[in-house]
């Protein structure tokens, strides 16, 4: 396949970024799978309408991705490739519970993982995650703040 | 705690086996699809959107006949979509209305109802580009007390009050972007300095969300090498292009400063310096000894996707791709590829604005170095792509006070000024500069007079 340019320079940063961007996913969503197809959702997404400026692109691609997320998971699919899915799903399950940051994020509700995970992991400033969802700089503050104390007392959210 | 607990995330999380860099891209892709995959697709896509195109004719057909039924010569429709605006003053009040083509005045009705506000307070009036958000601000004081703004917001449509927009923090509004959705201006330390113009500057800034007034994001105050000359802002305000010199160094005249580019975007990352070819601010000592600067002309096209910049002996004009930050500089001359250059003098004050598809530049000449009026009210049409000058025109007599190209490109407005006798003439122009039409205004000498909204007339 021949790509132009631009595509190739997309691919570029993406590929830059993907690690870190796959890896809050799956701590995010506690699905690698989903996580993988997410963020394939969002390099495709960033294929037909790049980011403005390719400053924050983990940023972008983590925001993207998560809102895939949110649809694919409302979506009820039919994988042919099940068997191997669960069988990769098990191995994170168990990686993250071992780590105690895996443990921490299964108390948190989705968002505020998404939060925290932005905020910790992909080094993202109160700004940017309030501009990434769409919401005031306070509000990341406090829900920050809130999953800090959840964390802290070891309060399980009810899923 | 903060680190530590960031520590821990990257420390833990990096643990998270990725798959195989093959898979990390997926295999279809959307752009640039394989014509020989849609062989039965191709013929049905196309009667689809063949059908598609024939019912939205019918069908906007009868929804303009049914709209007209129910606004028949409705005044303020015909006004608002066929005239163009003339601000006379900053309060929004007093607007003319002039019909595009005729220029014949269709003000019965004005667009915003607004009586004249008290001369005591200061206002301010800001349009977006697409004509669809005004925003009228009133600055009063009440005896020793704070300054107080009150900041309306129209719709620049149908001139109806959309809201009243109160910032989160203290603001003065210097930017409105194209759509009107979005404000962006330095933060003020208190209410008194709303309405205190900054000019270009890299302290710290706001974007808020018009009319509600909710801080979208803070933008940090940063370190910039040299001087900033002028900043202007992309459509959608969200990067800034700050063009600096090196400082001026002590009163030696004529100094030529060469000019530079950084490029800010609302994450806060700055590129640059990009260098500007040929491009200096020009300086001397006016009479009275003290130095002046006659400034490279600048525009930003209509999508924000070119900059122009055109040197002060107009010789040459760089052209910036904003998406790749690539400098073209192109040399300006006739078409006859003469090498004359478009002025004679070295160092003149120049105004520069983009046609409406972007592909040439309106440039016209205003003081000269030394203070010496070059208000000749000659234009120019310089080819973006070549430099090429097509077209000139020197029928305009006046200083050119402002110049707006329509949205459908096929006109260019005018306004020149004139001392003797003192006064204000509109003209049309074709995108040529074939002079058209023109129509002399009242005295407007103590007030903004600026062709504000210029929409593409009806057929």
């Amino acid at each position: 396949m021949i790509k132009r340019t631009e595509d190739l320079d997309w691919e570029r940063l993406y590929r830059q970024v993907y690690p870190s961007v796959y890896r809050a996913l799956v701590a995010t969503l506690l699905d690698a799978d989903l996580a993988s197809d997410a963020l394939q959702e969002a390099f495709l997404a960033g294929l037909d309408r790049p980011p403005v400026h390719d400053a924050n692109i983990a940023g972008w691609l983590f925001r993207v991705a998560v809102r895939k997320a949110g649809r694919a998971r409302r979506r009820p699919a039919l994988r042919l490739d099940a068997t191997h899915a669960a069988s990769g799903r098990d191995q994170i399950d168990t990686l993250l519970d071992r780590l105690s940051v895996g443990q921490l994020l299964r108390m948190l509700t989705h968002r505020q993982r998404s939060i925290i995970v932005a905020y910790f992991y992909l080094d993202q400033t109160q700004e940017e995650i309030a501009e990434l969802l769409g919401v005031r700089r306070g509000t990341v503050a406090a829900t920050i703040s809130q999953a800090l104390t959840r964390m802290r007392k070891g309060e399980s959210h009810v899923q | 705690m903060s680190n530590d607990l960031r520590d821990l995330f990257k420390r833990e999380l990096d643990q998270i086996p990725l798959r195989p860099a093959e898979t990390w891209v997926p295999q279809r892709r959307r752009r640039g699809f394989d014509v020989s995959t849609l062989a039965w697709q191709a013929p049905l896509a196309i009667a689809v959107a063949v059908v598609v195109v024939i019912v939205a004719i019918i069908g906007g057909r009868q929804l303009a006949a049914f709209r007209d039924r129910l606004v028949p010569s409705s005044p303020s429709r015909a006004v608002v979509a066929r005239a163009i605006y003339l601000s006379t003053s900053n309060n929004g009040s007093g607007w003319i209305q002039i019909d595009p083509i005729t220029l014949n005045d269709l003000s019965t009705k004005p667009l915003l109802d607004i009586a004249p506000s008290s001369s005591t307070g200061s206002h301010s009036t800001d349009v977006s580009a697409d004509g669809s958000t005004i925003i009228v601000s009133d600055y009063s004081v009440e005896g020793d007390g704070p300054m107080t703004v009150t900041r309306r917001v129209f719709d620049g449509r149908t001139g109806k009050l959309r809201g009243y927009l109160v910032t989160e923090v203290p603001m003065f509004l210097e930017y409105l972007s194209a759509d009107g959705s979005l404000g962006l201006g330095p933060v003020a330390q208190n209410n008194a300095q709303v309405n205190r113009p900054y000019g270009p500057s890299n302290r710290e800034m706001v974007l808020v969300a018009i009319p509600e007034g909710r801080v979208v994001r803070h933008l940090g105050a940063f370190e910039m090498p040299g001087q900033i000359v002028t900043a202007p802002v992309s459509p959608d305000l969200k990067t800034r292009y700050f063009f600096t010199t090196p400082p001026l160094l002590g009163q030696a005249a004529e100094q030529p400063l060469p000019m530079s580019l950084y490029v800010r975007s609302i994450d806060d990352v700055t590129v640059g310096p990009i260098a500007l070819p040929d491009i200096a601010v020009r300086t001397a000592l006016d009479s009275g000894g003290a130095p002046v600067r006659v400034l490279p002309a600048l525009a930003l096209s209509a999508d924000g996707t070119r900059l122009a910049v055109l040197s002060t002996d107009g010789r040459t004009l760089d052209v910036i791709d904003t998406r790749t930050l690539a400098v073209t500089t192109v040399a300006v001359r006739r078409e006859e590829a003469s090498p004359a250059p478009t002025a004679s003098n070295d160092a003149t004050q120049r105004g520069i604005r983009f046609s409406a598809d972007g592909t040439a530049l309106f440039t016209w000449s205003g003081t000269t170095l030394r203070g010496l009026p070059d208000s000749t009210g000659e234009m120019q049409r310089i080819e973006v792509a070549t430099g090429f000058i097509t077209a000139r025109t020197s029928v305009l007599s006046g200083g050119i006070w402002s110049l707006t190209v329509s949205p459908d490109g096929n006109s260019v407005y005018v306004i020149t000024r004139t001392n003797q006798p003192q006064g204000f003439t509109l003209r049309r122009l074709t995108h040529n500069l074939v002079l058209t039409t023109e129509r002399a205004l009242l005295d407007s000498r103590d007030t903004a007079l600026h062709v504000i909204a210029a929409p593409t007339p009806r057929p």
